[in-house]
């Protein structure tokens, strides 16, 4: 024994030296290294997270950093495994090394043991790299922690070595039982799917265990673990070993421990057979072939008829090149392992619903599916087969001949790529065949083979055709397998971190082009146009790399690269110079003609840009805000769409009154930077021709008025602009004005008045690195002045009158009834008025649609929607019907004459209430399948919810202080959900708070600056939205429907249209306080004015039965109830609060139904509830419909088991 | 036609000068290229083959400038490398075809009757359809000779053609071999004496990069005739053979029959005991690698 332990540690040492002799693990550790030494010093360069208040090296980022580069360590394992053994065979030392008195034990623990020792060693450079760089003394206070050594040792021991010794089991197993390199690769590949399937059921509520347990590396249940942690959770906490982390942990070190086991067994330290080999040789030297081998030769081999070097020739040999090349890689086992996984996640992701809501399979869906779920593998099937490719002849010792037969290396290259061409185009096939066959069996026929055509064969194709050369291109260059794909991992990282350092233009990084969304309504619209230059730019890039690298071809023994460089200038012959330079000159042209569009054309746009000129405005212009400004009050414009030349023409008339008491002397003008100004002008007559002072960047203008205008005094403003989209841009392409479906807002696109103060930045990592106060929040409440006004800043009631015209195919739409329709000069015009006041807040849309009109109570309802989206349309009416009856006898009259949807390209992806007026995206309602009764209901409730604005933000005006989201949002939600209620029950309305429970959990998790109470709500929406839908309708179970409903009357009365000041959350709160019982009155404190949370469970539950035939159900429960202040401390607090007792039993099919419901009086801490009911309990627990908000909502309710006697 | 090898220098990064300065004319027919191992005949081979640059120096095939045309070289070049391996999933008559096209043989009966006939010569027909992966060694050097053969090469480079052959495909293979070298230049590149001794009409002996000796295998054999001499002694007896080695220019030792004969060089009888020799290629070989003792 004590002899296997001294070959071990020998084995094990030479192993290490073997290893530390290569250059694989320092790159992988330099790589490491720099990566986390660079995240934990910048905050644009994020790999952990780390956001906000969370420390760069709070122990959370430690542990997400450090684990995340534990997925790259995969890659060095994979390397170091692939020949861990099969080298003896390659190196040809098997005979040797297997004679001597080594034991099979050592030899394979020996180099197990070393390859592990060495990655985890590896992974530790990326801990050092975090651990050295938060000690830089560079690094601001605020965002770094004290040192502290334990996360990073918990991070090593519990999550890296683990997932190093999980991966490199699997990956030691199979690379000694196979004995091929790609096996072990393909085993990485899997281990990266099982990742992927993982986090696709993590979304999903029911399936979060399973992608728990799939997870290999551990990261999904860190996922589920820490993804509610407050900002002072992560600055504090390690994931606690525990549960299902535990468990994950746990399952996986088996099964690698077994994995190593049956290798061990199954590894023979012996040659194996040669198959064939001797009884071939046996049969070959038979005397029989000997006399047929001995006919009369001589003159037959000389028969050979002459080579012939023609065109046909070379045509012959790029075929026969071509089709041996890509038989050999269509038939690689490793590829159909690939496809097979890669197809197998396509089938995972297509399944997946989002978030509790289904759509059809439409095709640009299966498109976006197929990038999400199968690109990758495509991507690595490209890479891995690149190299494959280049040194498939070196690799089965081919390449000597084949260097000498008399074949072009253009050929030989070109005939390889045309190969890997096919490869694509097969992998792409059976991909569009997989989403076609899906799109089938969900009974959705509207298969668009044109988009197929032209998503994947032409988008998609292209790119990876583009890849395809990148990646011959590393290799030839690299001059060996692993340097080149060590050139492609820098290459992907590069392109994934260049834009955080500032390369951002497409123009960059090879294979870049500005992102292509495709619309049904809109096709691939303007898009594709800037998408086909950088792709012909690109293309030509590739075509001079792969001109250099036929020259730099490793042909015959040229293994290094020197000397092929230095024979380059001899071996370039002007056919080459002459296809360098006309690519060249291509390249230079296009890349110019690219330029001049997205820098001269258009102003180039950084991603920073918008913070940039934003924190510009305030610091220029943030002193002007108290000024005296006038109002608008009234609005008459004319819009003219020119949608095929993508124009949009705007004139108009504003009625601007001075509300102040002081005079007018400056009038500041906010124009969109897009817009040329034609004219300006004042009825004074004075022509608003030189601005005193002009912002370019943000369109801010100062105008000194000739004639002051006096307090109370009225000007009108007539304006003339104009917006022209010219060419095409780097990124963030104008959305708004399109071909079809173009959709501005007045907020946008026409002047508007004043200092905006909702153009501030307002994150706190943002302002501080612009060097503005880093501190920031809506004008606070206590000042009365603050009041008067809301979040349209320059306007209270205005009147609205407008006349919209477009081309004679489409229509054009504004708020408003429509009062007259005509045609001229081949176009369409259209005049639409409100009849009544609105706020300065309009749209106007322009697009070809179909119109579903219906009519309630007298009053037009309409649908205005893209041909192929008809299919929720009548849902659509149902759900304007339904809001329409609800809130009219909930909450007061319809304020307007009309109601319309009008459906907008889902560049955009939302939908809002405009007076009597919801543009909708086509994102996903359009194409929502509702087929199945079961799932939640997003085109009713949002429907719901976009016209009880109608009432919340557009009758009732909130003033632009903390709270205003809760009145706007918070109350929309409610009464939406109140609308569903009625119409679906409230089973399915228990169901979607599930998902807003978990969305407002996880949005506190991610909150930036601080978490606020509902009541003082700021620009946080999983506040107003997720915890206003959660506080509203617990708050309505408690009071009752009618109460709540009372309450948002008197407030609605008390504002209905009305000026400043304006509505708070605070009278909101006092209308429902007023009505809130004495025993419920903490509730109201609970659920708006503090941050709330319960631990409620159910320990135990037991029945038995009673004499009468009735069944006791004994409940052992703990109930607590924490206060967190904003960076989500909590501290516990005593309560006697009411919670429901619930316990659900089973009817004859097995479906649940409720037995008792009934709120009660619980204690802090743990306690015994008991009840009676009439039929045999299955479930119990109390907070069974969660109405209260609990971080672990699974466990209020228990099985009921019978009580042992 | 010839080709002419003048002043080529090949030296690898290491250091090691595998040719040095080294100039050589080969004429048509079959010429036998010796050198012990680590010689600088493969490299010499594969520069010629095209496989690799050298340093300096050119390489000419009649008028062909082999460095800058290297396209054309291979277009009348056969080349039969010392080691190689085959693609393994497919079988011999598609590769063998697959190679045909590449050097110019465009698909017609013509050039499938060759890729019969190569195959029918070099005892593969029979195993025609099986996976070249499965072919032994023995096997797998044919092959490479029937790809060498294929489109009526006018250079042939052979590199150690002959080791893992038995002795009867051996002496076939060389049959085959010198049947084509009657028109074309045939170069055999060989550390086995016999193969240049029975075919080759010409042959050079290189060691350490450069030609030692040139020229026909009688002529060099005449050149020593009636000065080899041998000299049995008993294969324990180190007192005589050391003695030997001081006194004698020794040009090998060889084992014979359970004695060792001592082959040495001496214009003159060297003393008693020693027999003339009837000197033979291999003679010629280790004298010209330098008199020193050879153990075979």
């Amino acid at each position: 024994m004590s002899d296997q332990l001294k070959q071990f540690g020998h084995v094990c040492d030479f192993e290490l030296k073997f290893r530390l002799r290569q250059p694989a693990f320092y790159v992988f550790s330099a790589l490491f290294f720099v990566l986390t030494f660079i995240a934990t010093s910048s905050d644009s360069v994020q790999i952990g997270g780390g956001i906000g208040n969370v420390a760069r090296n709070a122990p959370y980022i430690i542990a997400r950093t450090v684990n995340a580069m534990g997925l790259v360590t995969v890659i060095l394992m994979a390397i170091m495994m692939s020949t861990v053994v099969s080298r003896d065979k390659d190196l040809g030392v098997r005979e040797i090394l297997y004679s001597t008195p080594l034991r099979k034990f050592p030899l394979l623990m020996g180099r197990f043991t070393a390859t592990i020792i060495l990655t985890v060693f590896s992974a530790a450079f990326a801990a050092l790299g975090l651990l050295l760089a938060s000690l830089m003394p560079y690094q601001a206070a605020e965002h770094i922690q004290a040192f502290s050594l334990l996360p990073y040792l918990y991070t090593m021991t519990f999550l890296v070595l683990p997932n190093c010794l999980l991966a490199g089991s699997l990956f030691f197993s199979v690379s000694i039982l196979t004995g091929r390199a790609m096996a072990t690769y393909v085993a990485m590949i899997a281990f990266f799917a099982l990742y992927g399937f993982a986090f696709a059921f993590l979304g999903d509520l029911q399936n979060e265990n399973l992608a728990v347990l799939l997870d290999p590396f551990g990261l999904a249940s860190l996922d589920l673990q820490t993804r509610y942690w407050t900002i002072v959770e992560r600055n504090t906490l390690l994931p606690p070993l525990t549960g299902v982390v535990l468990l994950n942990r746990v399952l996986w070190l088996a099964v690698s421990g077994l994995l190593l086991v049956v290798a061990f067994i199954r590894f023979r330290m012996d040659l194996g057979s040669t198959k064939g080999g001797a009884s071939s040789e046996a049969a070959a030297n038979s005397p029989h072939s000997r006399d047929s081998g001995a006919i009369n030769a001589a003159g037959r081999v000389l028969l050979n008829p002459a080579p012939v070097f023609d065109f046909r020739t070379t045509l012959g040999q790029w075929f026969s090149l071509t089709k041996l090349e890509t038989r050999a890689l269509l038939r690689s086992l490793p590829f159909l392992v690939l496809m097979l996984f890669g197809l197998l996640n396509l089938v995972g992701n297509m399944s997946s619903e989002v978030n509790g809501r289904f759509l059809y399979p439409v095709t640009h869906r299966m498109l976006s599916t197929i990038a999400g779920g199968f690109d990758l593998f495509l991507m690595m099937v490209i890479v891995f087969y690149s190299a494959e490719l280049v040194w498939r002849d070196k690799k089965h010792r081919f390449h000597e001949i084949q260097g000498s037969l008399p074949v072009p290396s253009w050929i030989l290259l070109t005939s390889k790529f045309a190969a890997l061409s096919v490869l694509i185009l097969v992998s792409l096939t059976l991909a569009m065949g997989l989403t076609m066959g899906f799109q089938l069996s969900k009974g959705f026929y509207h298969l668009e083979p044109g988009l197929y055509l032209r998503g994947l064969f032409v988008m998609s194709f292209s790119e990876w055709i583009l890849l395809a050369a990148v990646a011959v291109f590393t290799q030839v260059i690299g001059r060996q397998r692993y340097l080149g794909f060590f050139l492609m991992l820098l290459y992907f990282l590069l392109r994934a971190f260049g834009p955080e350092v500032g390369m951002e233009h497409c123009l960059f990084f090879f294979n870049r082009t500005p992102g292509v969304i495709y619309s049904d309504m809109n096709g691939y619209g303007h898009f594709a146009e800037a998408a086909l230059w950088f792709k012909v730019f690109w293309a030509l890039l590739a075509f001079i790399m792969l001109t250099v690298a036929v020259r730099l071809w490793p042909r015959g023994s040229q293994d290094s690269l020197w000397p092929a460089l230095r024979s380059l200038p001899s071996r370039w012959r002007p056919i080459h110079s002459g296809l360098v330079t006309v690519a060249g000159l291509g390249f230079v042209t296009c890349g110019a003609f690219i330029y001049y569009n997205t820098n001269i054309l258009n102003e180039y746009k950084p991603r920073d840009y918008d913070e940039r000129v934003r924190a510009g405005y305030e610091r220029q212009f943030k002193t002007l805000e108290d000024n005296p400004s006038p109002r608008v009050t009234a609005v008459v414009a004319e819009v003219d769409f020119y949608p095929e030349q993508r124009l949009v023409d705007i004139r108009g008339t504003f009625d601007l009154v001075n509300k102040t008491d002081q005079f007018v002397e400056e009038l500041y003008l906010n124009i969109n930077p897009l817009q040329e100004v034609r004219s300006l002008q004042l009825d004074t007559g004075q022509l608003l021709t030189d601005p005193t002072r002009w912002d370019r960047d943000s369109g801010f203008r100062i105008y000194r008025l000739a004639e002051a205008v006096a307090p109370g005094r009225t000007v009108k403003l007539s304006f003339d602009l104009g917006a022209d989209i010219d060419g095409f841009v780097n990124n963030g392409a104008n959305a708004e004005i399109v071909a079809n479906g173009s959709f501005i807002d007045n907020q946008n696109y026409f002047p508007r008045i004043g200092y905006l103060a909702g153009r501030e930045l307002t994150g706190p990592a943002e302002r501080r690195k612009r060097g503005l106060d880093p501190e920031w929040s809506m004008p606070s409440l206590d000042d009365p002045d603050n009041l008067m006004a809301s979040v349209i800043s320059d306007a209270d009631q205005i009147t609205f009158e407008a006349v919209v015209s477009t081309s004679a195919d489409q229509m054009a739409i504004a708020p408003g009834k429509l009062q007259s329709e005509w045609e001229q000069d081949g176009r369409r015009y259209f005049r639409y008025r409100v009849d009544g006041p609105i706020q300065n807040f309009f749209a106007f849309l322009s697009g070809k649609y179909e119109v579903e009109r219906q009519r309630w109570r007298g009053m037009d309802l309409e649908v205005f929607y893209h041909e192929e989206h008809a299919v929720n349309v009548p849902r659509m009416i149902e759900s304007m019907r339904a809001a329409l009856d609800y809130c009219t006898s909930a909450f007061g009259p319809y304020p307007y004459q009309q109601l319309r949807i009008v459906e907008f390209p889902r560049y955009r992806r939302f939908a809002q209430a405009f007076p009597g007026t919801v543009p909708y995206s086509e994102s996903a309602d359009f194409i929502t399948d509702l087929r199945d009764a079961d799932n939640i209901d997003m085109v009713f409730y949002i429907t719901a919810h976009e016209i009880a604005h109608m009432w919340w933000g557009h009758e009732l005006v909130p003033a632009y202080v903390p709270g205003a989201g809760m009145i706007t949002e918070s109350l929309a939600q409610y009464t939406a959900l109140m609308v569903m209620e009625k119409d679906l029950g409230p089973q399915r309305v228990s169901k979607f708070l599930k998902y807003e429970m978990m969305n407002y959990l996880g949005g506190r998790g991610a909150e930036r600056d601080e978490e606020l109470p509902l009541l003082s709500v700021e620009d946080q929406s999983y506040i107003y939205y997720r915890k206003g839908s959660l506080g509203f309708y617990a708050l309505r179970d408690y009071l009752g429907e009618d109460v709540v409903n009372d309450a948002l009357r008197e407030f609605l009365r008390a504002h209905r249209h009305q000026g400043p000041p304006y509505a708070t959350a605070s009278e909101l709160l006092a209308c429902l306080r007023k009505r809130t019982p004495e025993k419920y009155a903490y509730l109201t404190e609970d659920l708006f004015e503090t941050i709330t949370l319960y631990d409620n469970r159910t320990e135990k539950a037991t029945w038995e039965r009673l004499e009468d035939g009735r069944f006791r159900v004994m409940l052992d429960y703990v109930s607590y109830k924490y206060r967190a202040d904003g960076q989500g401390v909590e501290t516990e607090i005593q309560h006697r609060d009411w919670i429901e007792l619930g316990v659900f039993g089973e009817d004859a099919d097995g479906k649940e139904v409720e037995l008792y419901r009934e709120k009660r009086r619980l204690e802090s801490g743990e306690g015994r509830l008991e009840v009676v009911v009439d039929e045999e309990p299955k479930r119990a627990g109390i907070d069974p419909r969660n109405l209260l908000i609990d971080r672990v909502v699974g466990d209020n309710l228990r099985v009921v088991n019978r009580k042992s006697i | 036609m010839e080709l002419t090898l003048a002043n080529i220098t090949k030296t690898y990064p290491g250091g090691v000068t595998a040719l040095d300065d080294l100039s050589l004319t080969i004429p048509t027919g079959m010429f036998g290229l010796l050198g012990p191992n680590g010689a600088g005949k493969s490299t010499l081979m594969r520069s010629i083959a095209t496989l690799q640059d050298v340093d300096s120096g050119t390489i000419m095939l009649g008028d062909l400038d082999v460095r800058r045309k290297q396209d054309e070289l291979r277009r009348v070049l056969g080349y039969l490398p010392q080691d190689f391996g085959l693609y393994p999933n497919v079988d011999a008559v598609t590769m063998l075809s697959h190679i045909a096209a590449l050097k110019g043989l465009n698909t017609n009966s013509e050039s499938e009757d060759m890729v019969e006939a190569l195959l029918q010569r070099t005892n593969l027909w029979k195993h025609r359809k099986k996976k070249l992966g499965g072919y032994s060694g023995g096997m797998r050097q044919r092959f490479g000779i029937a790809q060498a053969l294929l489109g009526q090469p006018k250079l042939i480079i052979v590199d150690e053609p002959t080791a893992g052959l038995d002795p009867e495909e051996r002496n076939r293979f060389l049959n085959l071999l010198s049947e084509i070298g009657e028109n074309v230049i045939v170069i055999l590149s060989t550390h086995i004496v016999e193969d240049v001794s029975e075919v080759c009409s010409r042959m050079a002996i290189i060691d350490q990069g450069r030609v030692l000796a040139e020229g026909e295998p009688h002529q060099a054999i005449e050149a020593i005739c009636g000065k080899t001499w041998h000299l049995e002694v008993d294969r324990g007896d180190r007192e005589a053979l050391s003695r030997v080695h001081e006194e004698q220019m020794v040009i090998s030792t060889r084992l014979a029959g359970g004695r060792t004969v001592v082959h040495v060089f001496s214009e003159t009888n060297p003393g008693p005991g020693f027999e003339a020799g009837d000197p033979d290629l291999k003679d010629v070989y280790f004298t010209t690698l330098g008199g020193r003792l050879q153990e075979v």
